[in-house]
């Protein structure tokens, strides 16, 4: 068995060896004093331990050999077996063996090839002598058959050793299976009780009968000394004082700044260095693969599958991966919970796994990694899934949600649901899952440390779970923030972004419905929260340091201290005046991200970034759930830590009761009115002027060369693929000021002419430009009251400047060519296919709709919002083959004037037309009574949803 | 303070029957000695949003974050906390509190004999944190729960 030289097996390694060194004189110590359970106990577990790593490992021998006494251990354990001497012989003897293995396995990276067939046959024959059960026989005689050489010979011996079970031959085996057990090299002294000298006789056996080169065993040596072990709370102690030390540093480093001395400031500049390299270090001993506590699983998903007749690989990657060691031992359970999960109700038995075209054997994929700043595991089984309409039935029944409010959950907030409190979906309780301990423990004791839980399932296909895990506990990076004077820290691990506000931004920005704001990042409506208002900070005493103050001065006045006083002094006065200082017109915008959630805090000012050392807050301050602790700054004084997932539950009780859950749906269009995305591509015209062009309408962005330019008659062409493509001349089709890349004669240094193509009624043209900018997007509202002649769309702000929409359809229809195309393609579309009501605000896509729907055969009727489309609809309901709506529109929406339609008994088609769709969306439009619901400019599903509407 | 040094000349000392001597507003209260961790002067405090009144704030004692407790607001007093109040240190389970008193006595010594229960009388809002009254010769001086103030339920 080839071991590799992995940190696993040199852990194993040192761990074995330090189990083994101390087992034979708690094995003797035992012998004397039978009584004491508790040490047979310890013995019998560091022999469980050696094994399991051994199978684990792949260490057949090993395995072998320490499984036998582990079952003499546990028979002692349970008085089956009596201790007496021979009994103990033969312990200490495979103990003995086992580190003649080990050592084998340090210097050769395998284990050796001697015979321990006597060993195991006095195994066997102590589990025998005492009368044990027939299955236990075979089962170790078995083991032997299979692996050793001489199996026949030594199963035969054991039968005879059985046959005569007196004490007399057994002693005689036992001294003769003493000899036989020679290690690799050195000499048969080195089989000796005195597991200590281990390392000394192998060096002077190998100075003897090796060749000096042979590092291997001095390596073994020193792997074994190399090492310390340290108690864990001393280690914890160091961790805190290395933490104080962390916080003087930055006292003195502010200190220092303060008092413009150079040569402090060198010598704090060193404190630093210092300080942090020490910190780094004291992190790392902490640190521990995360594969100590991975590997386990190996075996937990064996025994689980095979107690279940399943059979499921289990894959773990990243067992290198490093988290702390506190952290790791706060994770061991909720892992086992969600391998376990997997194994019992994540992988399907065999027989429905095939059925269902899966391979038989399940899989469970274990991945650690390491992802900005954080240790990610995630656990991934190709099962089941789970099913989320399961869930909501479950959460109705527990009363959690009505219908209702059921019906306007996300599919993820369902599947978050089974981490709430006596959540479990397994129709069946199992003795394995199912019991006590719920997923809303593992999620409560990953966020504990820190971490976040994220699952993510397909019905069918499987369920992963994502665990985020911080690095370590004690010192995290923080964000400093200051509100109404008070200064708090945020982990960084919620930090999302910073966004900063600034005069007219701050009311187009930040939107108010039923005194929630909300804030439009990206086109994604989030809450804010205004941090002074939320913690109610106009209600902090700010009277409360005057005694210090008082103080403070005082004893400036009697010793005229400078340095840290009047440091401190100006810090707070500084925060003294902020309170009274009014903002002014910017405002700072701390993103961040609790568990998935997304929202905003408004603060006065953001400071800086910070180590900060959490200390936790003390237990009658526990119910605060807004802070997850305090630190203390650079200048001394004490800081709360807001807790990015509390603060958000905290606020967002208190908003639930506003009923924002009925509420916020049906306000969501007075305020997201006009707030379509627009993709508009920004381009120069000769007049030097920016245009844009509806990026929808765009289909390629070409080059062409000036000498590739042909003319017919006046009209400029290209060859585009094999059709000549007709080029438009912009600047003369509007009557701009500028000239056309197409007129100019003037040589340029390059002769290209940068070219806008765009597919028009199924003809493809090139828009010749001077420029072609970049692609903006906008959510503003399309001004077309500003248009002066045809050809323009309108304008529309983009990053702060006005752009001049072309209205390419119209502008086609300006050219000679376009018109006879229109009167061709007009002529094609003999068959009308009937009249189509278009409601839609946006003028841009309203006309670019309209064309698309013309081209299709339809007579367009437009109009503007929901309660003008309602009217047109009602003047004549049977005139209309079907309805076309935007969603969003002001004074009417979408639902509404759908839920209308269908409210006069119209059963006439209705699509509705969105930028993006949404889950929540859909559903609400099906109620609504929409026929269909797709993304707006996805031409080909919108038309196959046409022709499906109007076939059915 | 010469009042709380004549008490001090009392002869029958036992160590647990030592008290330290406080006074909030024109009431006098104690606590075992060894309960006192230290006794600091007025801090810099940070105070916590949303928390009891009666909770002041944090302090920075050397490292360590000591939570603030106003005994005057938690008594129902009004909380005119002096400039050169004190805080009394304490230590439970693994957080410090620092108890704001107007002043520090000195360390009493108490007998046995003139504990007695809480008086009726006591003020109802007090009552509930005080274990019971040394009668000593000049005055009343009440002997404060700790642990009644510490484990106050934060509702």
């Amino acid at each position: 068995m080839a071991v590799d030289n992995s940190p696993i097996v040199k852990e194993f390694l040192i761990e074995s060896f330090e189990s083994l060194s101390v087992i034979g004189e708690e094995l003797t110590q035992y012998e004397k004093d039978g009584e004491n359970a508790e040490l047979l106990n310890a013995i019998y577990r560091k022999v469980h331990t050696i094994k399991g790593s051994a199978s684990f490992l792949g260490l057949t021998k090993l395995q072998e050999i320490t499984h036998s006494a582990e079952n003499i251990l546990d028979y002692l354990r349970d008085g089956t077996i009596k201790i007496d001497s021979i009994v103990i012989d033969v312990l200490l003897n495979s103990f003995d063996v086992s580190i003649e293995i080990l050592k084998s396995i340090e210097e050769i990276g395998k284990e050796n090839d001697v015979d321990y067939s006597d060993l195991h046959r006095d195994l066997v024959f102590v589990l025998e002598r005492r009368a044990l059960a027939n299955e236990l026989l075979r089962e170790t005689s078995k083991l032997i058959t299979e692996e050793d050489l001489q199996d026949t010979t030594a199963v035969a011996n054991t039968k005879e050793a059985t046959s005569e079970p007196n004490k007399e031959p057994v002693e005689v085996k036992t001294k003769e299976a003493v000899k036989p057990v020679e290690p690799p090299k050195p000499t048969p002294q080195a089989i000796s009780n005195e597991v200590s000298n281990m390392g000394q006789e192998n060096n002077s056996s190998d100075a003897s009968s090796a060749p000096p080169s042979s590092s291997s065993s001095s390596s073994g040596g020193s792997l074994k000394d190399s090492v310390v072990r340290v108690n864990v709370q001393l280690l914890d102690k160091i961790m805190n004082v290395v933490g104080e030390l962390v916080l003087n540093r930055n006292q003195i480093l502010q200190f220092a700044n303060a008092m413009d001395s150079s040569s402090l400031t060198r010598l704090a500049q060193q404190l630093n260095v210092i300080t942090t390299e020490l910190q780094t270090d004291i992190m790392t001993t902490r640190m521990q693969p995360v594969g100590s506590v991975l590997s386990k699983f190996e075996r937990i998903v064996r025994d689980l599958s095979r107690s279940q007749n399943k059979t499921i690989s289990l894959e773990i990657s990243g067992k290198d991966t490093e988290l702390d060691k506190t952290l790791l031992e706060a994770i061991r359970d909720p892992l086992t919970h969600l391998i376990r999960n997997g194994v019992d109700h994540g992988i399907e038995a065999p027989a429905e796994r095939i059925k269902k075209g899966k391979p038989e054997q399940g899989n469970i994929k274990i991945k650690a990694y390491h992802e900005g700043g954080q240790v990610t595991i995630e656990i991934n089984d190709d099962g089941n899934g789970i099913d989320p309409k399961k869930i909501l039935k479950k959460a109705i029944q527990k009363g959690l949600y009505t219908e209702a409010q059921a019906a306007d959950l996300s599919e993820k907030q369902i599947l978050h649901l089974i981490f709430n409190p006596g959540f479990s979906t397994a129709e069946q309780v199992t003795n394995i899952s199912g019991r006590g301990v719920g997923m809303d423990v593992v999620k409560s004791n990953i966020e504990k440390i820190g971490g976040s839980v994220d699952v993510f399932s397909r019905l069918g296909e499987g369920t992963t779970f994502k665990l985020k895990i911080p690095l370590t506990l004690a010192i995290v990076p923080a964000l400093v923030v200051e509100s109404f004077g008070e200064t708090f820290a945020i982990p960084q691990i919620n930090l999302v972004e910073l966004v900063r506000l600034e005069g007219s931004e701050v009311t187009e920005a930040i939107e108010d419905i039923h005194n929630s704001e909300f804030f439009r990042l990206r086109g994604d409506l989030i809450p804010i929260f205004r941090l002074n208002n939320t913690l109610e900070l106009e209600k902090v005493n700010y009277k409360i340091n005057d005694a210090w103050l008082k103080q403070i001065a005082d004893e400036k006045g009697d010793m005229k201290t400078v340095g840290d006083l009047s440091q401190a002094e100006i810090s707070a006065q500084a925060s003294e005046e902020k309170k009274n200082e009014h903002e002014d017109d910017s405002v700072n915008i701390v993103i961040l991200n609790a568990d998935g959630r997304i929202y905003g805090l408004i603060v006065d000012q953001i400071s800086d970034t910070e180590e900060i050392v959490v200390k936790p807050l003390s237990r009658k301050l526990k119910d605060l759930n807004c802070f997850a602790g305090a630190t203390i700054m650079g200048d001394g004084r004490v800081s709360l830590i807001l807790d990015a997932l509390g603060f958000f539950n905290s606020v967002d009780k208190g908003q639930k009761s506003k009923g924002d859950r009925e509420g916020l749906g049906f306000d969501e269009k007075n305020f997201t009115v006009n707030a379509e995305r627009q993709e508009i591509l920004l381009t120069i015209l000769g007049d030097d002027r920016p245009y844009g062009i509806p990026l929808v309408l765009v289909n390629r962005l070409e080059e062409f060369a000036v000498e590739d330019l042909e003319w017919s008659g006046n009209q400029p062409l290209i060859r585009y693929g094999n059709i000549p493509m007709p080029l438009v001349n912009l600047e003369k089709s509007l009557k701009l000021n500028g000239e056309s890349l197409l007129d100019c004669k003037e040589e340029r240094e390059n002769n290209v002419l940068p070219c806008v193509v765009v597919k028009i009624r199924d003809l493809y043209f090139g828009l010749v430009v001077n420029e072609i900018h970049d692609i903006a997007i906008s959510e503003e509202r399309i001004n077309s009251d500003t248009i002066d002649r045809d050809g323009l769309l309108g304008t529309i702000f983009v990053n702060g400047k006005t752009i001049t929409l072309l209205d390419v359809h119209n502008i086609l229809d300006l050219q000679k060519i376009g018109v006879n195309l229109r009167r061709k393609q007009e002529n094609l579309i003999t068959n009308k296919r009937g009249h189509v009501l278009l409601v839609d605000d946006s003028p841009l896509y309203r006309k670019i709709e309209c064309e698309f729907l013309r081209e299709q055969g339809f007579e367009v009727i437009e109009a503007l919002d929901g309660k003008e489309g309602y009217e047109i609809f009602q003047s004549d309901p049977e005139k209309f083959t079907f309805v076309v709506t935007d969603i969003e529109m002001p004074v009417m929406d979408g639902f509404e004037m759908s839920e209308k339609i269908r409210g006069s008994g119209s059963h006439v088609p209705i699509l509705a037309l969105s930028t993006a769709v949404t889950d929540k969306d859909l559903e609400k439009g099906i109620k609504a009574g929409f026929n269909a619901h797709e993304e707006k400019f996805n031409r080909d599903s919108v038309l196959r949803v046409i022709n499906e509407l109007l076939a059915s | 303070m010469s009042e709380a040094i004549d008490l001090v000349n009392n002869k029958s000392l036992s160590e647990n029957n030592q008290l330290c001597g406080f006074r909030i507003g024109d009431g006098y209260y104690a606590i075992s000695v060894l309960d006192v961790q230290e006794v600091i002067k007025p801090q810099r405090v940070t105070a916590i949003p949303l928390a009891p009144p009666y909770i002041r704030g944090l302090i920075n004692l050397r490292g360590q974050i000591v939570t603030q407790i106003s005994l005057k607001k938690l008594f129902g007093m009004e909380e005119n906390i002096a400039d050169d109040h004190m805080n009394i240190i304490v230590s439970r389970g693994e957080s410090l509190y620092a108890l704001v008193v107007d002043e520090i006595l000195d360390v009493i010594d108490v007998e046995g004999s003139t504990f007695s229960a809480t008086p009726d009388t006591i003020d109802p809002k007090v009552r509930g944190y005080i274990r019971g009254v040394y009668k000593l010769e000049k005055r009343l001086q009440i002997l404060i729960d700790l642990d009644k103030i510490i484990d106050i339920e934060t509702e």
